[in-house]
C-alpha cells in the first residue's frame, strides 16, 4: 500500500494562550485520532519537529552556507510529520480531514515515490 | 508512537497537576516568583501537548509534567540570575539557584493516590490566595489560576469579565504578594480561625460567581462550582483548619451544586424549582452534605452558612415543591436576618412567605422588603411581586411587574425566561 507524509504546518505562537484543559482535550482528540487509524492498519508513524526553525543551508557561489531557520519571523513552519498507510490520495485526505492539527494549522499530503 | 499503550487521561489531570505544581514550585521559589512558576508550569503542559501526540502518553503522565516544570523552572531562574548579574545588580534568584551543580531533577513525584486531596502546598498557596492585601474576586481570580489550574479565558468566562481584565488582575495580585511579602505558609494556631475564615469568604464567592453567571457557559459554571467545593472540602477535612463552620460552608455548596445540573435548560434558561427533574440531583453531593451538616453542629455559634446550609438543604431534600416545609424556610430565613440582614434576603424570606401563608402576605413583605432603596435595579424584587399577583390571578400587575424586572434584566437567558412568563400571561384569558 501506498505511504503518505504529512506535513503539519503550524504557527507555534498559536498553542501559547491554550489553558491546561484545552491542552488535554487536545491530547487526547489526537490520541483518539491515531488509535483509530492504528486500529484500521493505518497508522505508520509520526514525528514531533522542535520549535527552533532548524537550518536553512545552500551554496552560495560554491562556498556551503549555514543559516539558522526563520523562527522569529515567521508565522508558521512544519512543527511536526505523521506517516501514513492508505491506497490512494483520497482514502488519505479522508484519514487526515479528522486530524486535530486541521484545528492548529493546515496539513501538506505527499505520496511518499516508491516506484 | 505506540498507540496501544496510551490510555485515557484522568479527568481534568492537566488542570489539577497545573494547580499542584504551581503551588510546589512557588513555595519551593517563594510567592515572589509565582510569575515564574506559572510559566514554567504552561510551558511544561504546552510540551506535554505538542509532544505526547507523536510520542503518547507516558506511563505516569502526572510524574513527565513534574518533572518537565521542575526543569524548566530551574531554567527560568537561572537565566534570570544570569541576567540580574549582567545588569550588576543585585542577585535577587533564590538561594538554590545559585548552585551550577544542580542536578536536573529526576522523576521522583509520586502520584497522590486520591486525586482530590490538596496537598500541603496547595493548601499554603490557598492561603497566600486569600491574604488580607488580596480580597474578594482579586482572590477569586488569584486562586482559580493558581491552586485551581485554570486559565485566564475560562476565568474570565465564567467570572464574566474581559480576559484582558482578568490577565491585569493576576498582575497587580502577583504583585501585591510580592510586595507584602506573603509567606506560602499554612497559619499556625493563633492567626489560623481569621485566615480560614478569609479562604471560606473567597471560597464562597467562587462558588456564588459560578452558580449565578447565567451567561457563562453551563461547563466552566460547573467546574467553578466544583473547584469552590473541592478547595472547601480541602480545608474543612485539614485537621488542624477545619471548623463547624467550613463543614456548614461546604454543605451549602454541596447542597446547591446537587442541583446544579437541573436549574437551567439546555439553552441556559432557569428552570423553576417545582419544574426541576428531580431524578437528575446528584444524590452523592446530598449525602456528602448531609454528613457535613452532621459535623457543622458541633459548633458553639450559628454562622451564616449554617443557616444557608439548611436552606439550601430544604430545597434539595423535599420531594416536592408542595412538600416544601416552608413555615420552617420562614423561620431560618429569620435567622439569617438577624446574622446578615439584607434586602435580598428579605426578598427571598417574602417568596417564602408566599408559599407558607399565601400570596397576600408575600405581597405584603415585599413591600418592606426593600425599605433602604438598595434593590433599585435588582429584577428578582418585581419577578417575586409577579410571582404573587399571578397566584392571586391579577394579571394585569403581573404583567406589569415582570415588565418592569425586564427592563432591568441584562442577562439574555433571564430575560428569555421572563419573556417566556409574559407570553403565557398574555394567552391566559
Amino acid at each position: 500500500m501506498a505511504q503518505f507524509i504529512l506535513l503539519l504546518h503550524e504557527n507555534p505562537a498559536a498553542f501559547a494562550d491554550l489553558t491546561p484543559e484545552e491542552m488535554q482535550q487536545m491530547v487526547a482528540r489526537y490520541g483518539a485520532w491515531g488509535r483509530a487509524l492504528a486500529e484500521k492498519g493505518h497508522y505508520v508513524g509520526g514525528h514531533k519537529l522542535k520549535d527552533e526553525g532548524g537550518r536553512h543551508m545552500a551554496r552560495d557561489k560554491g562556498a556551503l552556507r549555514v543559516t539558522d531557520g526563520p523562527y522569529s519571523e515567521v508565522k508558521e513552519l512544519v512543527g511536526g510529520l505523521f506517516i501514513i498507510e492508505a491506497p490512494d490520495y483520497d482514502t488519505a485526505v479522508t484519514l487526515a480531514a479528522d486530524c486535530p492539527h486541521m484545528d492548529n494549522g493546515w496539513i501538506e499530503i505527499r505520496e511518499i515515490d516508491k516506484a | 508512537m505506540t498507540h496501544e499503550q496510551v490510555g485515557p487521561l484522568v479527568d481534568h489531570l492537566f488542570r489539577r497537576e497545573a494547580g499542584r505544581l504551581v503551588a510546589r514550585l512557588a513555595r519551593r521559589f517563594g510567592v515572589r516568583s509565582l510569575q515564574l512558576v506559572e510559566d514554567a508550569v504552561q510551558d511544561a503542559l504546552l510540551q506535554a501537548c505538542r509532544t505526547w501526540p507523536f510520542r503518547g502518553i507516558p506511563h505516569d503522565p502526572a510524574a513527565w509534567i513534574a518533572t518537565a516544570a521542575t526543569n524548566r523552572a530551574l531554567d527560568l531562574v537561572r537565566a534570570d540570575a544570569r541576567r540580574a548579574r549582567l545588569l550588576g545588580g543585585p542577585d535577587s534568584a533564590p538561594a538554590d539557584a545559585h548552585d551550577p551543580t544542580l542536578p536536573v531533577v529526576a522523576p521522583s513525584y509520586q502520584t497522590p493516590t486520591d486525586h482530590h486531596e490538596l496537598g500541603d502546598d496547595e493548601l499554603a498557596l490557598l492561603f497566600a490566595c486569600a491574604h488580607p492585601a488580596i480580597t474578594g474576586e482579586t482572590a477569586v481570580t488569584l486562586m482559580l489560576k493558581t491552586v485551581g489550574g485554570f486559565g485566564v479565558r475560562e476565568i474570565a468566562r465564567g467570572l464574566l469579565a474581559e480576559p484582558e481584565a482578568i490577565a491585569q488582575r493576576l498582575v497587580r495580585a502577583r504583585r501585591t504578594l510580592a510586595e507584602a511579602r506573603v509567606p506560602m505558609t499554612i497559619p499556625d494556631a493563633a492567626h489560623a480561625h481569621d485566615r480560614v475564615q478569609a479562604v471560606g469568604e473567597a471560597l464562597y464567592l467562587m462558588f456564588t460567581e459560578g452558580h449565578s453567571a447565567a451567561e457563562a457557559d453551563a461547563v466552566i459554571r460547573r467546574d467553578l462550582c466544583h473547584e469552590a467545593l473541592r478547595l472547601a472540602l480541602a480545608v474543612a477535612d485539614h485537621p488542624a483548619l477545619g471548623t463547624p463552620s467550613l463543614d456548614a460552608l461546604v454543605a451549602l455548596m454541596a447542597f446547591t451544586a446537587a442541583r446544579l445540573e437541573t436549574r437551567v435548560d439546555d439553552a441556559g434558561i432557569p428552570v423553576l424549582l417545582a419544574d426541576q427533574d428531580r431524578t437528575r440531583w446528584d444524590r452523592a453531593l446530598i449525602g456528602l452534605a448531609l454528613q457535613r451538616v452532621e459535623r457543622s453542629m458541633r459548633a458553639t455559634t450559628l454562622t451564616r452558612w449554617h443557616v444557608e446550609a439548611e436552606l439550601a438543604g430544604y430545597h434539595a431534600l423535599s420531594p416536592s415543591v408542595d412538600e416544601m416545609p416552608w413555615h420552617a424556610v420562614v423561620d431560618a430565613y429569620d435567622r439569617l436576618l438577624l446574622i446578615a440582614p439584607s434586602p435580598v434576603v428579605r426578598v427571598n424570606r417574602a417568596v417564602a412567605l408566599g408559599f407558607a401563608a399565601g400570596p397576600a402576605d408575600a405581597l405584603e413583605a415585599l413591600d418592606h422588603a426593600d425599605d433602604e432603596g438598595r434593590l433599585a435595579r435588582y429584577p428578582w424584587l418585581h419577578a417575586a411581586r409577579a410571582h404573587a399577583h399571578e397566584r392571586l390571578h391579577d394579571a394585569a400587575s403581573a404583567r406589569h411587574a415582570w415588565s418592569r424586572a425586564l427592563a432591568l434584566t441584562t442577562s439574555a437567558p433571564h430575560r428569555r425566561f421572563i419573556e417566556g412568563r409574559l407570553a403565557r400571561l398574555a394567552a391566559m384569558p
